[in-house]
């Protein structure tokens, strides 16, 4: 084929693809995007900046042909692997699921990573319509290198029955594999695809409309932050607003950035969590490809529909407020954590039933952590430790306006002379101001049933968490066994900034295992108690595992320091490793 | 048929092109207070610089402090410190209203047509932009410093991109690194491909 005929080709593929808004003039310039792989690793291509290329073979389960390359994309892993390249798969079906996935996975016995390409999202960006395809790219400048075949055209490219490597793919695997790709280095498209089959349409192509389909979804997952006055930089307040700020709002959904507080959706369901459904992932950056058109309604529910901000005592005057002392929050930087032990004037025990908090600043407070502290703690800026905490008591976490109020028959013990010890992260917006920040109270008049308690499975401290400069993948894991028969009611991981992924799983009795949540994605910045819809009963005997994931590369963003190893420590360059258990035990006569 | 020539080279007008020869167009534009600003009227400068503004930004509202302060620095050597929005969703009253709560004084010119941010290749906000008087050549473009990035920051900056290019335009040295990727908040620029 010339090389005219050619270039006529892949403008021709390229033209029905979606306009990829945020990227240069140069069509191999793609946005950057994070996917969760079949066993629920999440795979960010700006995140795998030490790879020398990020190679993927696009996969579908119905696609029979794509088992004959399996083997043969083995082998191009076993010839370049250790020259620093990723080697992943990628289903972009909408006939696939997780679960279908994973037996094909299961069936043929393939060990690659395959990412879920569920909203079909990232085979739109890529001009990906083929099942069989390879694609090379550069996690550094985010270009795609190679697109084509896995092999050369049978017959072709040596002697019969020798597997042979489309050589375009092969050229591009090694000037890759030397550095030798630069910003300037064009795309390279291979022969013919064998062995592929056309991806299966998507459900639905059409442009969404602005007022009855796009602004219920903003209005559904993003304006309770994105309010005026809310910790959501800017309101989404008008069409307008939504318009201008429509290539950020892609990249955010594409790296799952947005929202916040991700959890993976296939394990077990946390009624705080920020869940966004592929369906509105889809129609989001559907209508943003569109160029995010107006419509025909002469409404813009945007400007209709905004819920204000909540500042009031949603469950009436409180038992009790607690005054947070103020806190001057400055211009820029990075603020440590705030401590402060406060006393409490109660001369009796007290049974908390629920908790509100409302901040002085929305915009500064990024999260609370409200515990129960022993009598003798002192009173004052010191962090509180395993050594005087009694109990956690609630946290605060943007958008969370609302009361927390604890499971029927339970509530937070506060025994008579015990103190509340508080941590606040706030973060910084540009201009200074001053936080106040109120915490109201509910008491039960009678104790309840149950006290509802939290545990930490830990073991940062005695030199046992230490993350090599430049790691990646640093891997951590700690367990804890079920004495007595326990209802689960809430999971928070804790790391600081290089903490990448976090997961709870269980080991029940009967040796059956279940993952509890997983949290592909772990960002410091959003660390809330996540709430288990339906808790759970762990008899005695379970074991709880956690397992931790850091990574100490500079293309974790925000890592304090690369290049030196990070230890365990209370401060926030320094690291933690804690699974955060909320329960009752409902058998015991306490 | 060689191997190099299955490798096509598609367009290639994006990040690398600009990483050559750039020069500034001139531009006329009012500012937040009203107040109008012509480009080439500012050719007695050592050096002008331009910060891309946009409301809302966190990493420009974070910028802001850093920028002012690099603004008392390097006055008295004749830099021309300047702001441009050229975002679709902000117009004079809001650009205003930001200036007020981040106590910005620096003029944020507004660029409400986007034709200037059009003609100097805008993708983010937060980007700086050295341009000498000289020429009108954009011999730096890029973050600031190394200190912000998304949804987090560093205690303090390793790198000083923009200090550091200072020094060396005045001191007539050439700069290392004259082009590195800007982080901050995409624009809108929907007509970007229309020209």
């Amino acid at each position: 084929m010339s090389r005219s005929k050619r270039l006529v080709l892949f403008a021709l593929s390229l033209s029905i693809a979606p306009l990829i808004v945020q990227a240069s003039d140069n069509p191999a310039v793609i946005g950057d995007f994070g996917l969760i792989d079949h066993r629920g690793t999440q795979w960010t291509l700006s995140r795998l900046g030490q790879s020398r290329g990020v190679v993927i073979l696009t996969q579908a389960n119905s696609c029979a042909q794509n088992i004959d390359l399996l083997p043969k994309y083995k082998l191009l892993r076993t010839t370049w692997e250790d020259r620093g390249f990723e080697f992943l798969m990628m289903n972009s079906s909408p006939a696939d699921d997780l679960e279908s996935v994973r037996r094909t996975a299961a069936v043929y016995d393939i060990d690659f990573p395959i990412l879920l390409d569920e909203s079909q999202l990232v085979a739109e960006t890529l001009a990906v319509t083929h099942a069989g395809e390879v694609l090379v790219l550069d996690p550094r400048s985010r270009r795609l290198l190679y697109r084509g075949p896995l092999t050369a055209a049978s017959g072709t490219g040596g002697p019969r029955g020798v597997l042979k490597f489309d050589a375009s793919l092969e050229g591009v695997m090694a000037a890759a594999a030397e550095g030798k790709v630069d910003a300037t280095a064009a795309m390279a498209v291979g022969g013919a695809l064998e062995n592929a089959c056309t991806l299966p349409t998507p459900r639905s192509i059409h442009v969404p409309d602005y007022a009855t389909e796009i602004a219920p979804v903003l209005i559904d997952n993003c304006t309770r932050c994105h309010v005026e006055g809310g910790i959501g930089p800017f309101p989404m307040n008008r069409y307008l607003a939504v318009r201008g700020w429509a290539p950020m709002i892609r990249e955010v959904l594409m790296t799952k950035r947005m929202p916040p507080m991700q959890v993976d959706p296939h394990y077990n369901r946390f009624e705080n969590a920020s869940y966004i459904s592929n369906d509105d992932v889809q129609a989001l950056v559907r209508w943003i490809d569109a160029g995010a058109p107006r419509g025909d309604s002469a409404v813009d529910p945007l400007e209709q529909r905004v819920k204000p901000l909540q500042t009031k005592w949603q469950l009436g005057e409180p038992d009790y407020i607690v005054d947070v002392p103020a806190f001057e929050v400055p211009a820029t930087g990075v603020v440590n954590y705030f401590n402060h032990t406060i006393d409490l004037p109660f001369e009796e025990d007290r049974w908390v039933r629920a908790v509100q908090f409302i901040p002085g600043d929305t915009r500064v407070l990024h999260h609370l952590l409200a515990y129960v502290a022993s009598p003798d703690t002192p009173v004052g800026e010191l962090a509180v430790s395993e050594d005087n905490v009694a109990d956690f008591l609630e946290g605060y976490a943007p958008g969370k306006m609302d009361a927390t109020t604890f499971p029927v028959g339970t509530g937070v013990f506060i025994g008579r002379g015990e103190k509340l010890a508080m941590q606040m992260h706030y973060t910084t917006i540009g201009t200074s101001v001053t936080d106040r920040t109120r915490l109201g109270l509910y008491f039960y008049d009678e104790p309840p049933e149950h006290k509802y308690q939290t545990h930490s499975i830990s073991h940062w401290s005695g030199g046992v968490l230490k993350i090599p400069p430049g790691e990646a993948n640093h891997r951590m894991n700690h367990n804890y066994l079920v004495k007595e028969d326990m209802m689960l009611y809430a999971l928070r991981p804790h790391m600081h900034f290089r903490g990448k992924a976090f997961r709870f799983s269980a080991v029940y009795p009967d040796q059956s295992t279940e993952v509890l949540m997983n949290v592909p994605r772990y960002d410091f910045k959003w660390q809330p108690t996540y709430r288990i819809t339906e808790p759970k009963l762990l008899p005695a005997g379970t074991r709880i595992i956690i397992d931790g994931v850091y990574d100490n590369s500079p293309y974790h963003p925000g890592n304090p320091d690369p290049t030196v190893m990070a230890l365990g420590g209370l401060q926030s360059w320094e690291e933690m490793f804690i699974g955060y258990i909320t329960y009752t035990l409902p058998n015991s006569s306490e | 048929m060689s191997r190099l020539s299955l490798i096509i080279a598609v367009g290639l007008l994006g990040a690398a092109a600009t990483a050559l020869a750039e020069r500034a167009e001139n531009f006329t534009l009012r500012d937040q207070d009203g107040v109008t600003h012509e480009l080439y009227g500012l050719k007695d400068a050592e050096a002008v610089v331009i910060m891309i503004q946009g409301n809302g930004c966190p990493i420009v509202r974070n910028a802001w402090p850093v920028y002012r302060q690099l603004r008392e620095t390097y006055r008295a050597e004749g830099v021309e410190f300047l702001m441009l929005n050229s975002n679709l969703q902000d117009d004079a009253t809001s650009v205003r209203r930001e200036a007020e709560t981040f106590k910005i004084d620096a003029p944020i010119l507004l660029d409400e047509k986007q034709s200037v941010g059009e003609s100097l290749n805008l993708i983010r906000t937060a980007e700086v932009l050295l341009i000498d008087p000289g020429t009108w050549e954009i011999v730096y473009r890029g973050p600031l410093d190394d200190r912000l990035t998304y949804e987090a920051q560093k205690p303090a900056a390793t790198e000083h991109y923009l200090r550091d290019a200072l020094d060396a335009v005045l001191a007539g040295r050439p700069i290392e690194t004259p082009r590195r990727e800007a982080l901050g908040c995409l624009i809108n620029l929907p007509h970007r491909h229309a020209h």
